[in-house]
């Protein structure tokens, strides 16, 4: 995938605007969802982490030609930028900055019916509080791979490391939720 | 993969299967995520608890996806904000070469500065030679009127007087072309010092009158009206001014006469004496110059004559 993916880059910033499309098509996705992830909804939108979101790409597009001097995957750089952005978003000076989102319809939630969704709900905002406990390392390979859905080899890439310390590490972040979520687990509402 | 384990270390010794089944847990939720109705694909073989957990992460992912993923910047966009860089980078990519010219430029202006200051024996002379050529000028003149002079005292110490008045003269030929930065005051103190003593070295030798230019001095101001009669074997080479202006022939005859080194500075720099501010409160050292100078000598000569003389 890198290999594919540093070839469109290359092609990008020399103008290639089908390659800048195939390069959006894969930074979208992964910064919307991560941003999501880390960000949350705001009554029931994500306008705020949607917005966010888009200063990553826009970042990251402006990034775009000094990438091959950066000398680390594609996705580590991608990573990279998302993550500093969420940091400074999470600041409390800038939770309580108006985003305007307009650009952003706030569309009809998709698939499931009203029941499945409010259980989802439920239990998303259950499993929001329990990575918040989990150490940053292990929530943020666990949100790369069930939320962005990176295998273990692009993850690894991301967070520049090896797939087996990505295996690792959300095992042991697995286990850690098993316990927590478990009836005799830590009582998170309390 | 063992070699991985290190850290783990903080929970204690992993289960490689249980590594792996998590693996593939993770695996199946992301693909169940896109289909709908995929809790299925986790059999009826999974504990609550795995159950619970695959249904909180199925959620957590679902959740996510409720809303559609914006376009959040398009392909315009994009393409715009990258075809703005190229320009950007152009900089970024002179960077080195900016900073060799700003090295470059700082060791010219650092040479051209010593270079300002550099001596014929120095290194730099070369370049002051190239940059500062008037001063180069100069100072090459003002070092060779102090070996003339050097010269000169040497000669009239072994009582060499023809080769002492060469000297004297080679020295103020020198002279006229070094500039007050480069201590022309200075040196043309020494100057007229050195044409008193060679004088007054010739004149035990030679009878007064046999040498009309050492003799010339004593009868200066008696003989007013003639302009330097002598001096041009001595000092020929003396500021052009003087000599140029023959109605004032002034100047330098008071100077001669008075051997202290005190006033001689007046007489040869400052030839431009048409000044009459200066000339005028000067009048008392020699009266009979004024009617040279102010063919209407009326009104009281304590007034400054600025406006005064055309007022009848």
């Amino acid at each position: 995938m890198s290999g594919e993916l540093d070839a469109s880059v290359a092609a990008a910033v020399k103008g290639d605007r089908r390659a800048l499309k195939r390069v959006l098509g894969v930074i979208q996705p992964f910064v919307t969802r991560y941003c999501r992830a880390r960000l949350g909804n705001q009554n029931r939108s994500y306008g705020w982490a949607d917005g966010v979101a888009r200063e990553v790409c826009l970042a990251v597009v402006t990034a775009l030609p000094d990438y091959g001097n950066q000398g680390c995957p594609f996705l580590a750089f991608v990573y990279g930028i998302a993550a500093h952005k969420v940091i400074d978003a999470r600041r409390p000076q800038w939770r309580n900055r108006p985003h305007p989102v307009s650009e952003v319809p706030d569309t009809a939630e998709v698939g499931a019916g009203p029941v499945q969704q409010a259980t989802n709900r439920s239990l998303s905002k259950q499993m929001g509080q329990m990575l918040e406990i989990l150490p940053p390392r292990q929530r943020e390979i666990l949100l790369l791979r069930v939320v962005v859905g990176l295998s273990a080899e692009e993850t690894a890439e991301a967070v520049e490391s090896t797939p087996d310390a990505v295996r690792i590490a959300q095992h042991q972040a697995l286990a850690r939720l098993r316990s927590l979520s478990s009836p005799g687990g830590v009582d998170l509402s309390a | 993969m063992h070699d991985k384990h290190d850290e783990a270390v903080s929970t204690g010794p992993v289960d490689l299967s249980a590594l792996q089944s998590d693996d593939v847990l993770v695996d199946v939720v992301v693909r169940a995520s896109r289909e709908e109705g995929a809790e299925e694909l986790f059999g009826l073989d999974t504990d609550a608890e795995q159950h619970r957990l695959v249904a909180m992460l199925l959620a957590w992912r679902r959740e996510i996806d409720s809303r559609p993923i914006p376009e959040l910047v398009s392909v315009e966009r994009a393409s715009a904000v990258l075809a703005s860089r190229p320009e950007r980078r152009r900089p970024a990519r002179l960077v080195p070469l900016a900073g060799a010219a700003a090295v470059l430029l700082i060791v010219c202006f650092g040479l051209a500065l010593t270079a300002r200051s550099a001596m014929p024996s120095s290194p730099l002379w070369g370049v002051s030679k190239v940059l500062y050529s008037q001063r180069a000028e100069s100072v090459q003149a003002a070092v060779t009127a102090t070996k003339k002079f050097d010269d000169t005292r040497a000669a009239l110490a072994s009582g060499h007087i023809d080769q002492a008045r060469t000297a004297l003269a080679d020295a103020s030929n020198a002279l006229a072309s070094v500039r007050p930065e480069e201590g022309r005051q200075d040196l043309t103190v020494q100057h007229d010092v050195l044409i008193n003593e060679l004088q007054r070295s010739a004149l035990p030798e030679q009878a007064a009158g046999s040498l009309p230019t050492v003799g010339q001095p004593q009868g200066s101001l008696p003989q007013r009206g003639t302009p330097q009669p002598a001096p041009p074997q001595l000092s020929p080479s003396q500021p052009a001014p003087p000599q140029a202006a023959p109605p004032q022939p002034a100047p330098p005859q008071p100077a001669l006469p008075q051997p202290s080194p005190s006033q001689p500075a007046p007489p040869k720099p400052s030839p431009p004496q048409p000044d009459p501010s200066q000339l005028d409160p000067s009048h008392h050292d020699s009266p009979r110059r004024s009617p040279h100078h102010r063919p209407p000598p009326h009104g009281p000569p304590s007034h400054r004559p600025t406006s005064r003389p055309f007022t009848p």
